[in-house]
C-alpha cells in the first residue's frame, strides 16, 4: 500500500516507465483512490507531453541532409 | 539531380548510412536545443555522422543505433561546443520544490479543471517552452531533452551521457524543477495566478 509521500517520490519514475510492474500497480492503486495525487499525476504527465510536443517536432533542413550525403564513409 | 550518381544515395549501397539517416531529425532538433543556434546545430550533426562513419566498427549491428548516435552527438557537444560557451554545466538553485509549477498554481488558487493534463498543455505561448528549456544549465537540459523529448530510458541516458543512473535521475529532476520554475515565471508575467491584477485590468 502506497501513501501520498511514496507516490510523490516515485511519480517521475512512474511516468518515465522506470518502475517494476509491482510498483506500478501500487502507484495506480493509490492514484485510483487519492484525487489530489491523481490530479498531480495528470498535471505532470501534461508537462512532459507539452515539452515533447513543443521541442520534438522540428525536422532537419534539406540542406543538412544534402551535406550528410557528402560525409566521407570509411 | 541531373548527373547525380544514384548509387551514392543513402540506402542503395550502405545500410549503416541508411539506418543512421532515419535519426537525422531527432539528432538535429536535439543539437538545436544544445547549441541554441541552427548553424552550430548543423555542424554538430555533420560532425556526428563523420564520427559515426569513422567509428562504425565500434557499433555492434543489432544493438541500439539511435542511442549510439546520440552518444556521439552528446560527446561532441560536450567536448567541442561547450568549451566556447561560458555557461555553467549545472547550477545550484537552492531548494527548489518538487512539482514546482503545480504547487504554485495550487497556491494561486487557479483551477486546473477536470483535465489537468490538457489544461497545462494549453497554458503556454509559442516558444515559451523551448525558451525555458534553452535557459536550463547544459547537463540538466541534456537530461530533459533525452528523457522528455526523445523518450530514452534512464539506463540509455546513463550510457549516452557516460554517467551513473543516479546522476541521470538527479539531473532530470533538477532540470524539470528549473524548467517548471521558468514556466511559472512566464505564466506569471502574463498575469496568470494574479487575480487582483486581472480583476482591475
Amino acid at each position: 500500500m502506497s501513501d501520498c509521500n511514496e507516490v510523490t517520490e516515485q511519480l517521475y519514475e512512474y511516468l518515465d516507465r522506470e518502475l517494476t510492474t509491482e510498483e506500478v500497480c501500487e502507484v495506480q492503486a493509490h492514484l485510483s483512490r487519492c484525487p489530489s495525487c491523481f490530479e498531480l499525476e495528470r498535471f505532470e504527465s501534461g508537462v512532459i507531453k507539452l515539452v515533447r510536443r513543443e521541442c520534438g517536432s522540428e525536422r532537419a533542413p534539406e540542406r543538412l541532409r544534402e551535406r550528410l550525403l557528402t560525409v566521407p564513409r570509411s | 539531380m541531373e548527373g547525380f550518381d544514384t548509387e551514392l544515395l543513402p540506402g542503395s549501397d550502405d545500410p549503416f548510412f541508411a539506418g543512421a539517416m532515419t535519426h537525422v531529425d531527432a539528432l538535429y532538433r536535439t543539437a538545436l536545443r544544445m547549441t541554441r543556434n541552427p548553424a552550430d546545430a548543423e555542424d554538430l550533426v555533420q560532425e556526428t555522422y563523420l564520427k559515426a562513419h569513422r567509428f562504425r566498427d565500434g557499433f555492434t549491428t543489432g544493438t541500439n543505433l539511435r542511442a549510439w548516435l546520440f552518444r556521439i552527438l552528446t560527446n561532441s557537444f560536450i567536448n567541442e561546443y561547450r568549451k566556447r560557451s561560458r555557461q555553467p554545466a549545472t547550477t545550484e538553485t537552492g531548494d527548489l520544490e518538487d512539482y514546482y509549477l503545480f504547487r504554485r498554481i495550487k497556491e494561486s488558487g487557479e483551477d486546473l479543471g477536470i483535465n489537468p493534463e490538457a489544461t497545462v498543455m494549453r497554458m503556454f505561448l509559442d516558444d515559451e517552452v523551448r525558451q525555458a528549456l534553452e535557459e536550463l544549465p547544459e547537463q540538466y537540459r541534456i537530461a530533459v531533452l533525452l528523457a522528455d523529448v526523445e523518450g530514452f530510458s534512464y539506463k540509455e541516458i546513463a550510457e549516452i551521457t557516460e554517467t551513473q543512473m543516479g546522476t541521470v535521475m538527479s539531473r532530470l529532476h533538477r532540470g524539470r524543477r528549473q524548467l517548471q520554475q521558468k514556466l511559472w515565471e512566464y505564466a506569471q508575467s502574463r498575469g496568470y495566478g494574479d487575480k487582483e491584477v486581472r480583476g482591475t485590468a
